[in-house]
């Protein structure tokens, strides 16, 4: 299932990581909720595939590890989201859908 | 040498959402790619671009550029790769660019095998002025200048180079990334004239992204002889289904070397300065 483009409504802020804010619900290591605002990653959604981070112009994503999420073992995290240009490259590129731009 | 450090300070004004953004990062992979391999000093690149959204490409990378007039793409890459042929030159096209206003040079210049890298950015519009018919434009397709759909048969590029005796003939999509990078790569590495006609969207006057990802297959996983001409040619022909990789590849002596031998006209001292010329004219 692709990324909620409404999380900012439905969703409430639970914290920080690497200074961007997380969206819950989070419950690891099974549900890691939505890293980032404007960059939003869904880590429930991110199949660790890492084209986002190959495609991005500004180098915006690192790619993290994480220990026993269903989906896999590295995530997407936007760490950088201030930087982003948006361009969309990675939300275009992502196969399942899990990233979203504001734009 | 990481790709990041090829990005230039220059703003990006490319459409939200354009395939040239992830073709950009491509090359900025290869180029890394080559500088590490020992293949090319970064002062050894040249990219030369013309006119269209894609040109805007030689101010986003910082390697040494030339920005062309409109079709005029592979004359400088030419004049380049003549006075230096120790450069490694990949040149950037769009397809009203390489097929409409400088079809000619592409001829010319996969007749002569040039040793130059040739991408054409084929999003089968005039997009930068919002929106004319290229020569790849599809039957039907209604933009400002054809209102009523155009009418006209589109070249098929890939046929177009087969026919000039082009060394190496392949197409990519904008939408596999991976795939156009190891295609870039192979293009770049090729000795002789490296041909990628790029398949890509105008988000905002093309979009056809979706369509195309439905239909594209690797034709280099389905055991296609790049070797063979005929199959190449058949190849060429599918539209149901469309075909992206390595349609032909064949060995042949470069232009450069049956030109000059091994002599590097840059180190003669012959060229005269660059300032010196535009002074003439100014």
């Amino acid at each position: 299932m692709p990324i909620d483009p409404d999380f900012m409504v439905k969703r409430k802020k639970v914290g920080t990581h690497s200074g961007h804010d997380v969206w819950g619900p989070v419950n690891p290591p099974k549900e890691l909720g939505i890293h980032g605002t404007s960059v939003a990653v869904d880590w429930d959604v991110c199949n660790g595939d890492a084209i986002c981070s190959e495609v991005c112009p500004v180098n915006v994503f690192d790619m993290v590890e994480v220990q026993g999420h269903p989906t896999s073992n590295k995530k997407s995290d936007p760490a950088r989201e201030s930087d982003c240009i948006k361009c969309l490259a990675c939300e275009i590129n992502c196969p399942t859908k899990a990233i979203r731009i504001e734009k | 040498m990481d790709m990041r450090e090829f990005d230039s300070p220059t703003k990006n004004t490319w459409c939200p959402g354009c395939n040239n953004f992830g073709i950009l990062a491509v090359v900025k992979q290869v180029l890394a790619e080559l500088v590490n391999s020992g293949k090319a000093k970064p002062e050894e690149l040249v990219i030369v671009s013309g006119v269209g959204c894609h040109g805007k490409i030689s101010d986003y990378v910082k390697v040494n550029s030339f920005y062309c007039l409109h079709g005029r793409v592979l004359p400088p890459a030419m004049g380049i790769k003549v006075a230096n042929q120790r450069l490694k030159v990949i040149a950037f096209a769009g397809d009203g660019d390489a097929y409409a206003e400088g079809i000619s040079h592409v001829v010319h210049a996969a007749r002569r095998n040039l040793d130059v890298t040739f991408v054409v950015h084929d999003n089968e519009v005039f997009a930068l002025t919002t929106s004319q018919v290229t020569p790849t434009t599809k039957i039907g397709f209604r933009t400002k200048s054809a209102p009523k759909g155009s009418f006209e048969t589109p070249l098929n590029p890939l046929h177009l180079m087969l026919s000039c005796g082009a060394t190496f003939v392949a197409r990519g999509f904008s939408g596999d990334p991976r795939h156009l990078k190891s295609l870039l790569i192979e293009a770049v590495r090729h000795r002789g004239f490296g041909f990628i006609d790029v398949l890509q969207e105008c988000v905002t006057f093309n979009p056809i992204r979706e369509k195309y990802a439905s239909k594209i297959y690797d034709l280099n996983k389905e055991g296609h002889d790049v070797t063979n001409f005929s199959a190449a040619w058949e190849k060429a022909c599918e539209v149901e289904r469309i075909p992206i990789g390595i349609f032909y590849r064949v060995e042949k002596e470069i232009y450069e070397k049956q030109l000059l031998g091994d002599r590097i006209l840059a180190d003669e001292g012959t060229i005269p300065s660059i300032k010196k010329v535009l002074q003439e004219f100014t």
